[in-house]
């Protein structure tokens, strides 16, 4: 008996070098701690430095990896060309094909594949891109600063734990390392009446969530008697015997406990039935703060989410007895229902800050759109490209505001007029990080919006995509209202003279509006990066 | 029909069946998450909410322990009711950190009166 544990013992220990990005952001979270309670006040911005460079590092091995993974599963695979003149002949080719695998690491705690990696990328770089916002945030400074850049380093470790996890204890281990911290950092301004309000909401909702979310896993486990995801004998497998041998009043209580767990993650990314926290969180949170949750736990809930719902229904195969069509119909309702209460919401706003939440939940409900189309990889893969633009576009936009933020003290539109004419280049990226966020080209919001609609029509969704069409317009209005007091509205009061801003801001928005032209001109290779890690979840 | 039917197992199980079964212990976990989203629905006060919270998270280890044990599966389900005491501890920790925040600021913590976003 003992021999089988040391060979348990044996296997985690060897896994542990599998995942040396995450071992690399907990030690830039252990060494940050201790530098920061031995370091003097006013060295403590260092902290920050110190984290950043273990994130990049994670990042720089996380992209090995996955170059790693890509080239080992690449076979040779004949595949038939057929030439557009009739009169040509057939070629048969062999081409290099990538098969992806996924490795299940730690007895199926974690998922070893490309999919997490291309989440986990994600979510380094929002943190970086956070981290560099809050060292030069004004609201942030203080003899505590350190904490600040400590909170986004421990969220982002629960966020790469959530996009590879496949088994519900892993699940909820790291959601909650997520959203706990990010209380802490919702409330971080402690004589702040808003930010306190803001933590004490987000607590409470997010405990509320997660706790029927448990409820409903503890059911799960309890019919299927596995806490694994995939393989044989998991959840997705149990599941369709059971719904398949099941008497239709029984039918109703798997649905409540599939609606129990959805609850939790839908509440993650802010979609409808589950926004009412967004908007005061993200209103009093600082607003570095602000943008980080508009991205990255995000991010990683959107990744839990399409691992849960490809588990639970297998892209491009008919074995999932039925409730396929209900369960689509379910999420473009839900979908539906978000984008436009998000952007009706919006509209009326008089804060940049909580006009960015609102349009925050109307992103995330054109993400869902795209995974209500799962019949084959390209909805969930056009949703997996949008939320790289989102990340870009929406960051880029609240890096703008940390920067405007800073001089003017406050984020209504009435505080902020005629910015642009003392920082012109950040008034002027952040008109474009707007434009991208509407949708217009030649941006990568554009081809984002584009992809979804494109496979939404493939597919005759047509309700969907007029919906979305419809949603653009409406959110050009009020995002228009923003850059318009920025732009062209005239300044209230002569300025205040005070710091200049520094210049790692004008770097950082160059940056992504540069990404986010990038990301429109290449969409193709970016795209098929999306579906290609889809693959192993198949 | 069908739920008269069930009647007498339920009343057995209930009051004669002895107390070790399964449907006792979901039952009780039933009626502890019943009882935590009352309180978080109906209290106004972040405490009072706070204890629904835990209501809820301990009816949900309950469930656990009681589908490890009579389902006949390993200790899964047992391992995950004490991550859930731990993180409850952790959640209980910051949230209160946070109401101790609010007091400050607001002098209540009452949640009405700690409203001042609204639309």
């Amino acid at each position: 008996m003992l021999d089988g544990f040391y060979k348990l013992l044996d296997q985690n220990v060897r896994h542990l070098l599998l995942i040396v990005p995450e071992l690399l952001v907990m030690a830039g979270f252990l060494l940050g701690l201790i530098f920061d309670c031995i370091a003097p006040e006013e060295r403590r911005k260092s902290t920050a430095y110190i984290c950043l460079l273990f994130l990049v590092a994670a990042m720089w091995v996380n992209v090995m990896d996955w170059n790693g993974i890509a080239r080992e599963q690449t076979v040779l695979k004949m595949v038939k060309e057929v030439p557009k003149d009739p009169h040509r002949p057939i070629v048969y080719r062999s081409v290099p094909v990538q098969v992806m695998r996924s490795d299940a690491l730690f007895t199926g705690m974690i998922a070893r594949d490309t999919f997490a990696m291309y989440f986990k990328f994600v979510v380094l770089l929002g943190t970086a891109v956070s981290l560099l916002m809050a060292l030069n945030a004004r609201e942030l400074a203080g003899p505590n600063r350190g904490e600040f850049y400590l909170l986004l380093t421990a969220t982002c470790l629960g966020a790469m734990f959530l996009s590879s996890a496949t088994n519900l204890l892993m699940i909820y281990l790291s959601l909650e390392t997520l959203s706990i911290v990010s209380y802490a950092m919702a409330g971080y301004l402690r004589q702040d009446r808003k930010s306190a309000e803001a933590g004490i909401k987000y607590a409470i909702y997010g405990a509320m969530a997660s706790g029927i979310m448990i409820f409903g896993m503890s059911y799960l486990y309890g019919l299927t008697g596995s806490l694994d995801l995939t393989g044989p004998s998991g959840i997705a497998a149990k599941w369709f015997e059971l719904r398949h041998a099941a008497t239709p009043s029984m039918q109703g209580a798997y649905l409540a406990v599939l609606a129990m767990v959805f609850c939790g993650l839908l509440y993650k990314i802010a979609a409808a039935p589950f926004h009412y926290w967004s908007p005061d969180v993200y209103e009093g949170a600082p607003t570095t703060a602000t943008g980080f949750f508009s991205v990255v736990p995000k991010a990683a809930g959107f990744a839990v989410l399409v691992r849960v719902l490809i588990d639970f229904f297998p892209l491009g195969s008919t074995s999932h007895f039925g409730g396929l069509t209900r369960m689509e119909t379910t999420i473009a309702a839900i979908a539906v229902l978000t984008m436009t209460v998000g952007n009706l919401a919006a509209l009326a706003q008089s804060n940049a800050k909580r006009m960015l939440a609102y349009s925050s939940i109307a992103h995330a409900g054109y993400m869902l759109a795209g995974l209500s189309a799962l019949d084959d990889g390209l909805g969930p893969a056009a949703t997996l490209y949008y939320l790289l633009v989102y990340l870009f576009m929406n960051l880029g936009a609240f890096l703008v505001l940390v920067a405007l933020e800073n001089f003017r003290g406050s984020c209504d539109l009435k505080d902020l007029r005629g910015a642009v004419r003392r920082e012109p280049l950040l008034g002027v990226t952040l008109v474009i990080f707007l434009f991208s966020l509407t949708g217009l080209p030649p941006l990568a919001g554009f081809t984002g919006k584009y992809l979804i609609m494109v496979k939404l029509a493939e597919r005759g969704s047509w309700f969907l995509v007029l919906f979305i069409g419809l949603n653009s317009v409406i959110s050009l209005y009020y995002y228009m209202r923003l850059a318009k007091a920025i732009a062209i509205d005239p300044p209230e009061a002569a300025a205040t003279p005070s710091e200049p801003t520094p210049s790692v801001f004008n770097f950082l928005a160059a940056g992504q509006v540069a990404a986010l032209v990038l990301l429109f001109v290449y969409f193709e290779p970016v795209y098929n990066i999306c579906k290609g890690v889809l693959e192993p979840l198949k | 029909m069908d739920a008269f039917a069930n009647l007498p197992v339920l009343a057995d199980s209930l009051l004669g069946g002895g107390p070790d079964n399964l449907f006792n212990y979901l039952l009780l976990a039933g009626i502890l998450f019943a009882l935590g989203v009352f309180a978080m629905i109906s209290r106004r006060n972040a405490v009072g909410i706070l204890m629904g919270v835990e209501l809820i998270l301990n009816a949900s280890g309950i469930n656990f322990v009681a589908f490890s044990r009579f389902n006949g599966h390993h200790l899964e389900g047992q391992v995950f009711a004490l991550f859930i005491i731990v993180l409850a501890a952790a959640e209980a920790a910051v949230a209160l950190a946070l109401v101790l925040a609010v007091f400050q600021t607001h002098r209540s913590i009452e949640l009405d009166q700690v409203d001042e976003m609204k639309l």
